[in-house]
Formats: structure tokens, C-alpha cells, sequence
């Protein structure tokens, strides 16, 4: 009895398990089927996540809509102090990087111009599928985070997002972040943070035990770098475990490039120049390769993520670790605040000494989705106005620190800061930065990070590195059907 | 029963309109539109036919043949260790020892565990300096390996991974198929003299080729597909050494390159029908009626 039960039972599964194999081929379909559908199921998911958080947000949208423009007519003079009277829903789409500052401000402007923000914060890891995801679809709605630069593109701002071109906001707003958001002639977004200089911080206590200064050459650093590993400690921490910051040192050393050849952007974009015959690009991968080729790298850098390369620095563990200054607040100073005074911050030093200077990443920027009710766009664009004012920024600095320049003209910030953020401010003071590659090119391929972790471990010779960067890039340039790409 | 009346009892034809349209709608469409796609560059509103640009530039990509070449190792190679480990496996298993059910259990358990939460945890376990497995392997004197991050050994650490996630399965459907021989098949063997090794090699291995066939066809073609172990162990790291066409193809994706990632799903389709198919027929030749 027990045996046959056994034997009905087993038989029950395996009959499961082979019903998509037996029979002519229905496995193969049935992976075929997979395949064929990823993309629409990855839609559809998100589809239907969006489904249940924005119809709500929709649905009162339009109700308050109605309300909104009849009795106070918000819709059509678009500035001045506008209040809905009944609480206007406005659904916002967030990434993981939305801190207490952003929060802050949220809250200030829901209570000035009685409106509710519908927050959906995203997971890192989801983020960018998910915001993609939804673009293809055109199921944004509302406010939405989204970088700045070239993965603007990804969502195809001219169809999904609702251009803020001439919005006297923007006259508020540096010239170089606001390329940064331009396509086809239109400006879509506003930033949401101050920027983040890229560099090396570097702890303080190693430099003091060990006498060194601040490298102002590539040439200075790797003897530093070597004074470091002799005494016992990692040189440069290496986290190549995490997809961006593997990218790191060559994204950083951009500035250098930069002064170099001031003509980059233009002659790249229009394909005019090949990397390979740029000798500071090259040089990038090159000083990648120094770091590895002289062991100056933690044991485990290939597998070493963000978060535990930060606890090496902050732990004295290791001397050098290149980042943004971002994750120095973000990260460090929230994990320990005791370690944070003594980190420290340099750009990625190249040939001159005289010429050294920080790269920045422009922050994500606010764009407003097309698919918005009349009134959420009327309200999003004071939401713009809002965050571009001092009074906005204020807002943001009560509650978050200092962690870059702002991209708002004339911006007061706090004087308030931590020591490594003044150090990599000081660069951007005397006008010696850069903003990222990614920000002034649209052109960015899909396996850099790939191709740096081959670079970082020696598989690949620096030249071969850039020649895999060309291929990689031309693939997404021919996409994006730039001029001169074919 | 006359056939007049068989013919009463049979369902009608348009009974099977609700599967045919949700085959049509969620298969032949999908799949030959893809097939159509792959000869442009699209995006979601629009399509711009480039012939064979796509195919061009895919099969010139240097990661896309790491890709196409590990594809086949990981599919192969998985799909033998499951096929001989499973049923060694198995044949212990029905030998009726103590704590047989436990280790059936025991075995079938990183079965119910989704391949994401197997890839993280043996990534952490895989970890060169503070990982289980280094450690463990540091107390015995061993140096330490860089399971993951060694280009040369990463693929087959993932591929050992996938060997013990599928086991459970694999185990289950030999054991069923050996418990599904008549007992009376060994008695008479074992009058005529047969030795254990004989008995396996006359009356179980031929017997259970209806289970081994399903086992060879399953694991092969899970295989072929595999993505998220990988994914979630190496990311097709380090660089491109355990890049698969699926990782690829998701990455190309991912980067708004939609027309390449069809090619790379129609690449992947074809191979894994070219190897299946074929396989299937001759493995159902083989079978022999019990």
C-alpha cells in the first residue's frame, strides 16, 4: 500500500516535470516561449506593479483635476503661488539614492501647494530595469528620477518625458548640467542633488604614519602607493564586485583626458577620433593596469563590493579608494562617523602636476512624465522652480550634508561640511573639474564594466581595453542613430 | 463500442480553440515576430530594417563568442555531471539502506531553493578570503582559490553549483524509473548467476533509458538557457569568462540595444532546437519496451 502511494506520488511529479518535454518538441517551444516573451513579461510585470500603485494616483489625479483648474484655475497660469484645494496626488518614481534631504524637501512643498507625493522607491538592483521597463511601455507617470547624460537616452525622453525647454527655472541652472539633460534641441530635467566629484579618498592616518603627501602625478601616487604596501597595508582598495565602481579609475581620469584633448566630445559624438589614438585615454586603462600589475589591490578586489571596500578605507585597512564623494557621505560618514575625519580626498592625478582636476557626475535630474494630467505638470513645474530656489536648497541642506557643488547659480550651501568634501570642493573652486564622459557624449556601451574588470586583472592590455570601449560604444552610438555612426 | 458512438463521445474540434489562441498569441507571434525583428534597429514606437547588420556586428562581438562557446560547454557539461552523479545517486538510493529517505530528502532539497538564492549564498560561501569553502579548505592547508573570479576555473565552479542544484531532480526521475522495474527481472538473474555489476549493466541501464532520455533532455536544454545562476554568481564576470548568451543578450537588452538582443534570442532558440530536437528522436529510439 505504502509502495504504491510512493509510487503514484513520484509518478505524479515526474509526469509534471516531463509534461513540457514529452512530445514532439514541446520542451524546445517552451524555451523558445521563454525567450521570446522576456521582455514582454519583464513589461508585464512591472506593468502590473504599476497598475495597482499609479491607477490610484491617476484616478485622484483627475478627480482633483477637475477641482484644480475650474476653481483656481492652476492649470493655465502655471506660476505664482498656486494652491490645489483639494490635496493634489502626485505620483513620484524614486530610485535608492533619494535621501532625507529630498524627503525634506517633499515635504515642504506637499505643505506649501497642498499636494501628495505617491512615492515608489525603487531598489537599486530594480531601478534601472524597471524605470526603462516602464518608458518602453510609456507607463511613467508624474515625477520621475532618472539619470542625467547619456543613459537620459534610455528612455527615450522625446517620446515619455514633457520637455521644460524656456521654463525660466532653468535660467537658475549652470550651462554644463544643463547640456546634460538636452536632446533634440529640448531641456527636460532639473538635478535633484548637488553633483559628486570622482577621486581617490584616501585615509589620513596612513598617510601621517607614513609621511606622505598628496600626490600630484600619476607618477608620485604609484610611489605612494608602494610606501603604502610595504607597510603592511592595501594600497588601493579594489571593488570590482560592484558593476560601477569597477569602472571607476577610468571614468575619474576623465578631467585629464579632458585637458588634453578639450575636443573630445565633439570629435567622439561625431565619430572623427578613435580612442585608441588618444594617448590619455589609453592612459586610463594604463594606470588601471599599474595598480593591478604591482599587486597594489586588496587580495579579493574581484570580488569585493562597494560597501565592504568603504569599511576597508574607513577601518584603516586600506590607503586608497576611488569614488565619488557621494558614497563618502552616503556611505561612509553614515556607517562611521567616528572614521570620517580622517578620510580624505585628491583627484585622480595625471601627467601635470600644475593641471589637476576632479570629474564630477551631474546628480539624476526631475523629469516630468507626458503622461501626466495637466495639473500634476503644472504642479511638478512649481515642484521645479521649488527645488532650483534657495529656499528649496535649504530645505535639502537642513537635512543632508554637504556632499558637492550645487548646479543652481549663485547657490548659498553650508560652509558646514566634512573635511574630505571641502578637499574635493577646493578643485571645483578654482574651476580645475570636468563633468564624466557620460555627461558630455551620449555615447556610453553596455559591457564597460566587463571590459574594466579584464583590464583591472591583466586579461586584457590596456590598448586592447580601448579598443573593446570603441566597439562597445559604436554598438550603442548606431542605435541611437547619431550623425556620422554607421 | 461501434464507431458510430466513438465518434458521439469525441470532443469537438473547437475545444481546442482557447490553448491554439494562447499558443498563437504567446508563441508563433512572438517568435516569428522576433525572427522579423532581428533584421532591424528598433525601439518600442519605431523600426529601421538594416538586413543582416545586426548578425554582423553579433557574431563580431568578441564576448559573443565566449558566449556561444561557454553556452555549449555549460550546457554539455552540466547536463553529463547530472546524467552520471544522479544515477549513481539512485541506484544507492533504491538499495534499501537505513536512512535512505533522509538522503532522498536531503538530496531533493536544493531543489525547492530558487537559483538566485543558490547563487548568492555560494557566492558568499565561493568568497576567496572570507568565504566557507576557502577557509575551510585554508585549515586543511590548501591556498586559496578564486572560485568565482579565476577566469579559468569560474565557469566550472558555476557549473558545479548547477550540478548540485539539479541533482534533486534528476535523482528523483532514476529512482522512479529503477523502482518501476519488475523485481522479478534481478530474481532471474541473479539465479542464472548474474553478478551485481552484470544485473546494472543488462537489466537497469536498459530499463531506465525512458527516465536517463528525460533526464538528458531536461538538463541539457535547462542547460543551454541558464541565466540567472550565473547572473547572480559571476555576472558573466570576471570580464567575459562566464559570459553565456543569455547574459549577453540580456545585457545587450538592457542597454537599449533591442535589435541585437533579438538576434541573440534567435541565435539561442535555433541552437537549442538544432540540438534538441535531433536528440530527442534518436534518445527515444533507443527506448526499449519493458
Amino acid at each position: 500500500m505504502k509502495k504504491s502511494l510512493v509510487l503514484a506520488l513520484t509518478a505524479c511529479l515526474i509526469t509534471g516535470s516531463l509534461a513540457g518535454c514529452k512530445g514532439a518538441g514541446g520542451d524546445q517551444k517552451e524555451t523558445a516561449e521563454k525567450k521570446e516573451t522576456a521582455k514582454t513579461e519583464t513589461q508585464a510585470d512591472t506593468k502590473e506593479e504599476t497598475g495597482a500603485g499609479t491607477e490610484k494616483g491617476g484616478e485622484s489625479g483627475t478627480t482633483t483635476e477637475a477641482a484644480g483648474s475650474e476653481e483656481t484655475g492652476a492649470g493655465e497660469n502655471g506660476t505664482g503661488d498656486v494652491t490645489w484645494e483639494d490635496t493634489l496626488t502626485i505620483p513620484a518614481l524614486v530610485g535608492p539614492l533619494i535621501n532625507d534631504g529630498v524627503r525634506n524637501q517633499m515635504a515642504r512643498f506637499e505643505e506649501k501647494y497642498n499636494v501628495e507625493f505617491e512615492v515608489e522607491q525603487v531598489s537599486d538592483d530594480n531601478f534601472s530595469t524597471l524605470v526603462t521597463a516602464r518608458a518602453a511601455t510609456g507607463e511613467l507617470d508624474g515625477l520621475v528620477e532618472w539619470h542625467s547624460g547619456a543613459a537620459m537616452s534610455n528612455i527615450a525622453p522625446t517620446e515619455n518625458l514633457e520637455p521644460v525647454t524656456g521654463e525660466a527655472f532653468l535660467d537658475n541652472l549652470e550651462d554644463i548640467y544643463r547640456k546634460s539633460v538636452e536632446l533634440s534641441g529640448e531641456t527636460f530635467g532639473v538635478p535633484i542633488m548637488p553633483v559628486y566629484a570622482g577621486g581617490f579618498a584616501y585615509n589620513k592616518k596612513i598617510y601621517k604614519e607614513l609621511n606622505l603627501e598628496v600626490p600630484k602625478t600619476w607618477e608620485q601616487f604609484v610611489e605612494n602607493c608602494r610606501a603604502v604596501k610595504d607597510a603592511g597595508y592595501t594600497a588601493v582598495v579594489g571593488s570590482f564586485d560592484t558593476k560601477s565602481t569597477a569602472q571607476m579609475i577610468w571614468l575619474t581620469d576623465f578631467y585629464n583626458v579632458h585637458c588634453e584633448y578639450p575636443e573630445f566630445e565633439q570629435d567622439y559624438t561625431a565619430n572623427k577620433v578613435r580612442l585608441k589614438d588618444i594617448p590619455s585615454y589609453v592612459d586610463s586603462f594604463r594606470k588601471m593596469e599599474d595598480v593591478s600589475s604591482n599587486g597594489f589591490y586588496n587580495e579579493d578586489y574581484l570580488s569585493t563590493n562597494r560597501e565592504q571596500a568603504i569599511s576597508m578605507l574607513a577601518e584603516g585597512k586600506g590607503a586608497h579608494y576611488c569614488l565619488l564623494t557621494r558614497e563618502l557621505v552616503n556611505v561612509l560618514a553614515a556607517n562611521y562617523p567616528d572614521a570620517i575625519g580622517d578620510i580624505g580626498f585628491f583627484a585622480t592625478p595625471g601627467n601635470d602636476p600644475d593641471k589637476t582636476g576632479i570629474t564630477v557626475w551631474m546628480p539624476h535630474s526631475w523629469y516630468i512624465a507626458k503622461n501626466a494630467s495637466e495639473d500634476v505638470k503644472t504642479a511638478l513645474k512649481l515642484w521645479m522652480t521649488y527645488v532650483t530656489s534657495q529656499e528649496g536648497l535649504d530645505a535639502y541642506f537642513e537635512k543632508q550634508s554637504m556632499a558637492g557643488p550645487v548646479m543652481v547659480k549663485g547657490a548659498r550651501y553650508p560652509t558646514d561640511m566634512y573635511e574630505c568634501v571641502k578637499e574635493a570642493i577646493s578643485y571645483y573652486d578654482n574651476g580645475s573639474w570636468y563633468p564624466a564622459q557620460e555627461f558630455v557624449t551620449p555615447i556610453k556601451g553596455a559591457s564597460t564594466p566587463n571590459i574594466c574588470v579584464e583590464a583591472a586583472s591583466g586579461a586584457i592590455s590596456p590598448e586592447e581595453a580601448v579598443q573593446q570601449i570603441d566597439d562597445d560604444n559604436a554598438k550603442v552610438a548606431i542605435q541611437l542613430g547619431l550623425e556620422g555612426w554607421k | 463500442m461501434s464507431a458510430k458512438r466513438l465518434k458521439g463521445r469525441m470532443y469537438p474540434i473547437y475545444f481546442m480553440i482557447p490553448a491554439l489562441v494562447i499558443y498563437i498569441v504567446i508563441f508563433i507571434i512572438p517568435t516569428f515576430s522576433s525572427f522579423f525583428y532581428s533584421f532591424t534597429k528598433w525601439t518600442l514606437t519605431d523600426w529601421d530594417f538594416i538586413g543582416w547588420d545586426n548578425y554582423k556586428t553579433f557574431f563580431s562581438e568578441p564576448s559573443l563568442r565566449i558566449g556561444l562557446k561557454n553556452t555549449l560547454i555549460y550546457g554539455f557539461g552540466t547536463s553529463f555531471g547530472k546524467v552520471v552523479i544522479a544515477l549513481l545517486l539512485a541506484v544507492l538510493l533504491t538499495k534499501g539502506l537505513k536512512i535512505q529517505g533522509y538522503l532522498r530528502t536531503v538530496i531533493f532539497f536544493p531543489t525547492l531553493l530558487s537559483a538566485l538564492a543558490v547563487g548568492f549564498t555560494f557566492k558568499s560561501l565561493m568568497h576567496p578570503t572570507t568565504g566557507l569553502i576557502n577557509t575551510a579548505l585554508g585549515a586543511l592547508g590548501a591556498g586559496s582559490i578564486h572560485w568565482l573570479t579565476n577566469e579559468k576555473i569560474a565557469l566550472f565552479s558555476v557549473m558545479g553549483i548547477d550540478i548540485w542544484k539539479g541533482l534533486g531532480v534528476a535523482t528523483l526521475i532514476y529512482i522512479t524509473g529503477i523502482q518501476s522495474i519488475p523485481k522479478d527481472y534481478y530474481e532471474a538473474a541473479k539465479i542464472d548467476g548474474a553478478s551485481g555489476g552484470q544485473s546494472f549493466r543488462f537489466i537497469t541501464l536498459p530499463l531506465i533509458r525512458t527516465a536517463m532520455n528525460s533526464v538528458i533532455t531536461l538538463s541539457l536544454i535547462g542547460g543551454l538557457r541558464n541565466f540567472d545562476l550565473v547572473y547572480s554568481t559571476t555576472g558573466g564576470g570576471p570580464g567575459f569568462a562566464t559570459e553565456l548568451m543569455t547574459t549577453v543578450t540580456y545585457r545587450m537588452f538592457a542597454a537599449g540595444l533591442y535589435g541585437l538582443s533579438t538576434v541573440g534570442n534567435v541565435v539561442l532558440f535555433l541552437i537549442i532546437t538544432a540540438i534538441a530536437f535531433p536528440l530527442y528522436g534518436y534518445l527515444g529510439k533507443k527506448e526499449v519496451e519493458m
